[in-house]
């Protein structure tokens, strides 16, 4: 047998190609971006709109309207609804995060026609009928109730609450009284703005079928221009200091979930690409330093992961793990250590290769499917960039030094910057 | 979905995928061993076996840096009948793939260590997935009512964290050495690789490993159920459970495909039956979920859902028992069948659309005996008459079949 020990030679990456979008411009103004694959046999729909839970009018009214939209109209019922789309194979799902809403069919090409028929009705005759808003808010409230038994919940609950403020919209949380509180009236308003609206922009992933473009052209012919919230985004602020452990107590748990981190610098930022290496050597993969002692050579959690998150207003860095509650204080110090450390001790350039390297690969995963490359279609609209802030990452991920991860840690990832919150049972 | 298939003589299957369009490969290894296979006062240890996979082999101290250094990532996951072992890579660096795999098949390092650490991690993921979630241990409750000789009767995670904490080097040596081994395992190479350079590589690297002497498990069949099974149990959550299983069909039968389709026709989407009727109409659920366990030995059909708050338990159960009486009676319509057959078709193009699906669909098609339904899994759809999903549907659905938990909230 040859010899096992060494390891196969391999290649760097060292060229990234990104299938760009087609943009489709109609006359009334609206855009439709294209992600082409003749081969494949399926199709995707995206319909992006302004309106998310920053632009709601009362907590809760964003993700009522969305999960309410395909639930009648004044020909149909929630059950027709579902059954027409289903006889084509079809999915519509309406959702709303916090900077936007969006509904998507997935279908196969050849039904796409049909469902954008239906779904036109859906958008101009969203009903929102008294009996589906009282199941809704029944069930969402239950559901509310049985995710507040969850300690990794009540963390991160607890978490954005304190890192964006309690007036901001990104940290509030939506609560019981609130479910309450939701009305037809708001509902119905608030899905007429955003719904009954041109989308901001149309993605199309798939294969695309023929007279695609005039179908969309029809079925948002005679709407109004996009829905542009005027309500104010409050900016945030952090509350707390990384001195004192935000304890949310949940007695008789048999873990505790931690969350720690800060707000930080935001996608159109120079240093915004180097520090999303940092992240990953910190703790955006398997073989992060935060897993590697954590799990790895501890084996005190399932898993630890680190996490940058761009909104459209705010940025967090985050880091989260579920813990034996025995280990908590030696949880939260040790990844005190793993801060100190990237900032005090230089990485050697093997272990920063490895993420370097990781890191790459992942690119290469990304860019491979339409669906995936609609994602990063979309970070370039959202935040006007071009596909060079992608083809860029090569550079940049390939030219980062041991000593420029020093720097952006002491800079953004200073563990006295950050807050902590642990949910669980705390030691008696 | 084009694939060539051929054995090395240590008894592998190997099945090639080629997909230019795409700059990756894919290596799937599936080892057909899974919790079945387990004694019942050592359970979990095929699960808690893959996380030690990941320990460290013969002639490589470390799995996973190898493999990221090379632009690679990977995962696994066990269930009751398989380990599933899986990996991409550019490809350009494939030789890494089939260096790592091949070596762990070879032999593992068997280190004290990585036990002790892995045990560790198994028992915080045993009480983060099972232990800290309200309703998480419903499986522990359900399985052993279901299943009263077949080993299905414990989750993979297993039965308890002692039967973790207890393993030993010695079970994971002995374990190794009977299931891991060339002749129990079917690798998939999917991907932008040609079948020349596959063959090449497979001889290189996989052929040289010794074919071993595979006791394989045995274990009862489940008899027949002939009464109902009910099983009462409280714990500190907001809502009560109502949760019905049914004994179905294993996985290699006709009938499995017809199974699949009613339980889309009960619980799938805003259009189902359950979902409807029990939800939207009645209003006794505030969720309803119905699916099938799909594993290789007769599996399950299941129905849970969350109490509006105040329904009684009993009025809920009655509810559903006479809701399948009904669908039992008569046919479902040409038109109710479409609509499945169609939505079954989307998804299964949509499930296609990524290589290491197709991988995994392969490995799992030759591991159940026929790899040509892999292909043909759309058929297998499109040809069922309403007649057939009848036909399941009396034969399963019915109460002497059915193993009810009531999991009841205390605070109710």
């Amino acid at each position: 047998m040859h010899n096992r020990t060494e390891t196969p030679a391999f290649k760097n990456i060292d060229s990234f190609s990104i299938k760009e979008y087609q943009l489709k411009r109609l006359d009334s103004g609206l855009d439709i971006y294209l992600i082409e694959d003749p081969t494949s046999d399926v199709l995707k729909v995206d319909f992006f709109y302004n309106g998310g839970v920053r632009s709601e009018p009362a907590n809760g009214i964003a993700n009522a309207a969305a999960s309410l939209l395909t639930e009648g109209t004044s020909k149909m019922s929630a059950e027709e609804i579902a059954n027409a789309f289903d006889f084509y194979g079809a999915f519509i799902q309406a959702s709303a995060n916090k900077d936007e809403s969006q509904v998507t069919i997935y279908c196969l090409p050849k039904f796409f026609k049909q469902c954008s028929i239906l779904l036109k009705d859906i958008l101009i005759d969203a009903q929102y009928p008294e009996k589906e808003i009282y199941i809704y808010k029944n069930n969402a409230t239950q559901s509310l109730i049985v995710k507040e038994k969850k300690t990794s919940f009540l963390s991160k609950r607890r978490y954005s609450n304190l890192l964006f403020g309690h007036n901001n919209s990104y940290g509030r949380s939506v609560n019981q009284e609130d479910i309450k509180n939701i009305s037809r009236e708001t509902i119905l308003a608030f899905g007429k703005n955003v719904y009954s609206a041109r989308p901001v922009y149309v993605m199309a992933a798939g294969k695309i079928p023929d007279g695609f473009v005039e179908d969309i052209d029809v079925l948002f012919r005679g709407l109004a221009e996009a829905f542009v919230s005027n309500i104010k985004f409050e900016e945030p602020i952090t509350l707390g200091t990384s001195e004192n452990l935000n304890w949310v107590e949940v007695p008789g748990a048999n873990q505790c979930s931690i969350r720690m981190g800060k707000l930080t610098i935001n996608r159109s930022h120079k240093d915004f690409r180097e520090l999303t290496v940092v992240n990953l050597f910190l703790g955006g993969f398997f073989g992060s330093r935060l897993m590697k002692n954590i799990r790895e050579e501890k084996g005190l959690t399932y898993g630890i992961y680190s996490d940058i998150d761009p909104k459209q207003k705010a940025t967090s860095f985050n880091i989260s793990v579920e813990l034996n509650k025995d280990s908590v204080m030696i949880g939260i110090e040790e990844i005190r250590k793993e801060l100190k450390r990237l900032r005090e001790t230089p990485t050697t350039i093997y272990e920063l290769d490895i993420a370097k390297n990781y890191y790459l690969g992942s690119f290469l995963r990304g860019f491979d499917g339409v669906f995936s490359l609609s994602n990063f279609a979309k970070t370039i609209i959202d935040y006007k960039l071009n596909y060079e802030y992608y083809s860029g990452y090569l550079n940049v991920i390939q030219s980062l030094t041991p000593e420029r991860v020093q720097q952006l840690a002491s800079e953004y990832l200073h563990e006295d910057s950050m807050i902590t919150v642990v949910a669980g049972p705390k030691n008696e | 979905m084009v694939y060539t298939r051929f054995i090395l003589p240590n008894g592998l299957t190997v099945i090639h995928h080629p997909d230019t369009k795409t700059q990756l490969v894919v290596i799937n290894i599936l080892y057909k061993v899974g919790s079945r296979d387990e004694s019942p006062d050592q359970t979990g240890f095929a699960h808690l076996f893959e996380h030690l996979m990941f320990g460290g082999s013969l002639n490589i101290p470390e799995y996973d840096t190898p493999l990221q250094i090379a632009g690679g990532d990977n995962n696994a996951f066990t269930n009751n009948d398989i380990t599933n072992y899986y990996l991409t890579v550019p490809k350009n660096n494939i030789e890494t793939g089939f260096w790592l795999e091949s070596d762990r098949m070879l032999s593992l390092a068997f280190s004290e260590n990585s036990l002790k650490v892995q045990q560790g991690v198994v028992i915080e993921e045993f009480r983060e997935r099972y232990l800290n979630q309200p309703y998480g241990d419903l499986w522990h409750k359900l399985l052993p009512l279901a299943y009263k000789q077949h080993p299905y009767a414990w989750p993979t995670i297993g039965k308890e964290l002692a039967h973790i904490e207890n393993a030993t080097l010695q079970d994971v040596k002995a374990f190794f050495q009977n299931f891991y081994c060339p002749n129990n395992a079917i690798l998939v190479v999917a991907g932008n690789i040609d079948l020349e350079t596959t063959k090449t590589l497979c001889d290189k690297w996989f052929a040289p490993i010794p074919k071993s002497n595979l006791i394989k498990s045995s274990y009862k069949q489940e008899e027949i159920q002939t009464s109902p099974r009910f099983l009462e149990t409280t714990a500190d959550v907001p809502y009560h459970m109502l949760v019905k299983a049914y004994h179905t069909c294993g996985r290699k039968e006709d009938d499995y495909y017809a199974t699949d389709l009613l339980s889309d026709y009960l619980g799938a989407g805003r259009s189902a039956l359950l979902y409807n009727e029990l939800v939207k109409k009645q209003q006794l659920f505030a969720e309803l979920d119905c699916y099938i366990t799909g594993d290789v030995d007769p599996g399950l059909l299941i129905i849970e859902g969350k109490l509006v708050e105040g329904v009684a338990i009993e009025k809920a159960d009655e509810a559903i028992t006479k809701l399948l009486a009904t669908v039992c009676e008569a046919p479902l319509s040409e038109s109710t069948m479409e609509r499945l057959k169609n939505k079954a078709e989307t998804t299964i193009a949509f499930h296609d659309m990524k290589v290491l699906n197709r991988a995994m669909k392969l490995a799992y098609a030759e591991f159940l005996g026929d790899i040509s339904t892999a292909t043909h899994e759309q058929e297998k759809y499109t040809r069922l008459s309403s007649s057939d999903l009848h036909r399941v549907c009396n034969a399963f659905l019915t109460p002497n079949n059915c193993s009810t938990v009531y999991y009841l909230s205390s605070n109710a």
